[in-house]
């Protein structure tokens, strides 16, 4: 029983290693030969070594009734159960409140010249000088924040650093992930325009996604 | 009288000792299933990682592998301590620790690779992948210490 025991610590061991250095192969690949293709062909390697862990940690694993050691089965008390649905329901009710509480409220736009926030307050639209196109890096997948540098666009986070939230700013982001910045000065003007998703970052500075751009394009 | 009381003692110990076997190899086989699992999670986030090139499946896979590895540290230290022979499991504990070692030499090898793309390009996603790498690393060492110590 125990030699089995230590042959199956040893394979996960072994296993936490060849995942260790999948992800290395992977970021030498991406970052030292900026080979994205190859990496691509990755996943055969990925596949075939759980494949041969999957096999041989069964074979490794012990059956309790062939030890000979009687086998002990762990009573479900009302105590376990209650911890189950404490946790379960802590996951479930976490869930509702946050994707209740966050649920993005119906702002609009106007011709990119005025924001209007739910309440109605408007506000007018001026790009960020010199260059107010900027791309959320960390967010965009390897291949479009290649593209992205390529074309040399800022970091948004950097943008958001330096100009801070005040004045207000308006962070506009298309499908294509590229993200335009706006200066948001308060207007007096009343206008309506096409209804857009909309969180907001501080007390006057927003992130919104121009259809069919979704929430779940970014993080 | 004398001598049924005493039977019946050694009776009754033996009696837990085997409970208590049974309980510790149950708890490892449940703690290495679960590893195994948390192993499997990883691999699927690493193979979303080939197929949408987003380096947050990183953090995912290193979280799932994290957790992996912990269960994995633990059940091979409850196993060694029900190992009755001194010498054997003096024997097992010291192979235990370098391969421990070994591993968590790998961690911090690696920490410091992430840790260099992240300081090199301010990618906050880097540096939480050095910190779940260091934190694995450093379990393990902290468990092998323990192991050493305890002189199991």
């Amino acid at each position: 029983m125990s030699n089995c025991l230590v042959e199956l610590w040893k394979l996960n061991n072994l296993f936490k290693l060849f995942l260790l250095s999948f992800i290395a192969v992977f970021l030498f690949l991406i970052f030292v030969l900026n080979n994205i293709l190859a990496s691509r062909y990755l996943l055969i390697v990925l596949a075939a070594g759980t494949i041969s862990y999957l096999v041989i940690s069964f074979r490794v694993s012990p059956r309790a009734s062939r030890t000979g050691i009687p086998e002990h089965r762990p009573r479900l008390t009302r105590t376990h159960l209650l911890a189950m649905v404490v946790i379960v329901s802590l996951f479930v009710s976490s869930y509702f409140l946050v994707r209740s509480l966050t649920a993005p409220s119906a702002f609009q736009l106007e011709k990119y010249r005025y924001l209007v926030l739910p309440n109605g307050t408007a506000f007018s639209m001026s790009p960020l000088q010199p260059n107010n196109e900027c791309a959320w890096l960390e967010s965009m997948n390897i291949t479009t924040q290649e593209r992205a540098k390529e074309q040399g666009l800022p970091d948004c986070d950097f943008v958001s650093w330096y100009h801070g939230t005040n004045p207000p700013i308006l962070f506009l982001e298309f499908q294509n992930f590229t993200e335009f910045v706006y200066n948001l000065n308060a207007t007096t003007v009343r206008t309506t325009g096409s209804e857009l998703l909309c969180f907001s970052l501080s007390s006057q500075s927003f992130q919104c996604w121009m259809p069919p751009a979704a929430v779940s394009h970014l993080k | 009288m004398d001598v049924e009381n005493s039977v019946s003692t050694v009776i009754q110990n033996l009696d837990d000792a085997n409970r208590s076997s049974a309980k510790v190899e149950s708890t490892v086989r449940f703690y290495n299933l679960l590893s195994i699992v948390f192993f499997i999670l990883a691999v699927i986030s690493l193979s979303m990682l080939t197929l949408y090139l987003i380096t947050d499946f990183i953090v995912l896979a290193l979280g799932a592998m994290d957790i992996g590895t912990i269960l994995n540290a633990v059940s091979r230290m409850i196993s060694l301590r029900n190992v009755r022979d001194a010498n054997e499991r003096q024997r097992k504990a010291a192979t235990t620790v370098k391969f421990f070692h070994a591993v968590s030499y790998a961690c911090f090898g690696v920490a410091a690779i992430v840790f260099g793309i992240a300081l090199n390009g301010l990618a906050t996603d880097f540096a939480v992948m050095g910190l779940e790498l260091t934190g694995c690393g450093t379990i393990l060492r902290a468990v092998s210490r323990d192991l050493q110590l305890e002189g199991v």
